[in-house]
């Protein structure tokens, strides 16, 4: 039950990916000028979210969701 | 459409030289970035304790990052972390006189410091890159080794970028005074993690990404310096994020908005989402507010205090980190440019509650946290 939800939640999520792509418009290169600010990426501040990512992997059950999860440490 | 500020020369330069987030594309630029911070936690209530000191962690960070390019199609990576930790953190909970539960703390006598460092080299191509890096935490009971390999290809343009990425990591743990309070005497866990994202841009100002993740963790995952702990050998984790930024015009606002599902084999599922605010983007100074809220159910086998009557065979923990639980987390931050400089600021203040947590059924456990974090960095680009 509880991992059929997850599978009907999944197939949700592929439908929902692929909708989105069909409604995207084509950003052209030189309309990126306000995407590639620095404060636009999905890490603007490396040593700030390395830092955010220690301290709730250690305070917290949930960890992830950006990468592939590197070496734990004694924290958790 | 946002109107267009910067003569078309510049933006061309700038789109090409800095592609936007996830993008297989070589960096233009070198990074150097070091910060310094302090974590702090607040001192456990005296009520709260029915054995050990009363006061909490402090961790004093200091953080190297370097990216840069290399020749014509490579880059690479070098990152550096030292903490110094001290403090108390719980051993247990016991059932108190009033049918509350307590904290049975260690002495705040932990003085522990850790070194992390991660290398990576990418090599580039014109629609996709491939990298690979490795990684070592250390600390005198701990010791992490990781090794990773990442794939990014661009489609449409660059308007679409996928990313691939999987990792191995094996950690080692000698828990310290061993004999002297029955711990085990050393344990080791591995950790597979495996996870796919995809990059869309929106409109000129608008994108996201979308990742799934998978960790399956096996060996000795419980705590072994709990007085009572034990945690099923297996773990599998699935993680579901979306992350979205949006630039407005007005105060040249940046929005950078996340969020974060994670299920697990534990029974336990954690929302997570947060927002932060940047005014003034591109100008000299940039600065705004930022806003997490956190929620996760309990463990299947978690207990609200230790079951010595149960075989040490059984799984139960009583960490809080385990329960049902929830935080809010506030901050603020600036960033201070003097042309290929940056000084960066950031405060953050988090307080952790039961009542924010996911189907609560216990009391709230006496161990949860509230805590400041004070970093100050400076960055470098050229």
């Amino acid at each position: 039950m509880y991992a059929n939800s997850h599978v009907k939640g999944l197939g949700k999520l592929i439908a929902f990916t692929v909708l989105l792509l069909a409604g995207c418009q084509n950003v052209e290169p030189w309309e990126r000028d306000r995407l590639a600010e620095p404060a636009m990426q999905l890490s603007a501040d490396i040593t700030g979210s390395k830092l955010d990512q220690q301290v709730f992997f250690s305070k917290e059950a949930a960890s992830g969701g950006t990468s592939a999860a590197g070496g734990g440490c004694g924290c958790n | 459409m946002a109107k267009s500020l910067k003569s078309p020369l510049a933006i061309l330069s700038s789109a090409a030289m800095s592609m936007p987030a996830l993008s297989a594309s070589q960096p233009s630029e070198t990074l150097v970035s070091v910060a310094t911070s302090i974590y702090q936690e607040g001192d456990a209530r005296s009520d709260a304790v029915a054995f050990g000191d009363q006061e909490r962690f402090e961790v004093k960070t200091n953080q190297f990052y370097l990216s840069s390019p290399i020749g014509r199609n490579w880059s690479g990576t070098v990152s550096y972390d030292n903490e110094a930790m001290s403090g108390a953190s719980p051993w247990g909970t016991i059932e108190g006189a009033d049918g509350d539960y307590q904290l049975i703390m260690s002495g705040a006598s932990i003085d522990d410091s850790r070194n992390g460092v991660d290398l990576s080299l990418t090599r580039h191509w014109r629609k996709q890159s491939i990298g690979v890096s490795v990684g070592y935490s250390g600390e005198h009971d701990y010791h992490a080794r990781s090794v990773g390999i990442t794939y990014e290809r661009d489609f449409l343009k660059k308007n679409t970028s996928l990313g691939l990425s999987a990792s191995y990591s094996t950690d080692d743990i000698t828990p310290t005074d061993a004999q002297l309070f029955q711990r085990l005497d050393s344990g080791s866990k591995h950790s597979r993690s495996y996870y796919v994202s995809i990059n869309q841009l929106l409109t000129p100002v608008a994108m996201i990404n979308l990742g799934l993740g998978l960790t399956r963790r096996d060996g000795y995952l419980s705590d072994p310096y709990k007085l009572r702990d034990v945690r099923p050998g297996k773990r599998l984790e699935r993680t579901f994020t979306a992350q979205y930024r949006h630039y407005f015009d007005w105060q040249s606002t940046t929005l950078a908005a996340n969020y974060r599902y994670f299920w697990d084999s534990y029974a336990i599922d954690a929302h997570t989402g947060d927002a932060q605010l940047t005014f003034g983007t591109g100008s000299r100074v940039e600065w705004g507010p930022t806003l997490r809220l956190y929620g996760q159910s309990a463990a299947d086998f978690y207990v609200p205090w230790d079951d010595y009557g149960l075989e040490d065979t059984i799984a139960q923990s009583s960490d809080h980190r385990l329960s049902s639980f929830g935080a809010v987390s506030l901050g603020l931050k600036a960033r201070f440019k003097m042309g290929p400089a940056h000084i960066v600021a950031r405060y953050q203040q988090y307080e952790s509650k039961k009542h924010l947590g996911l189907r609560s059924k216990t009391q709230a456990h006496p161990g949860l946290i509230r805590f400041k974090v004070v970093s100050l960095g400076a960055e470098y680009r050229f």
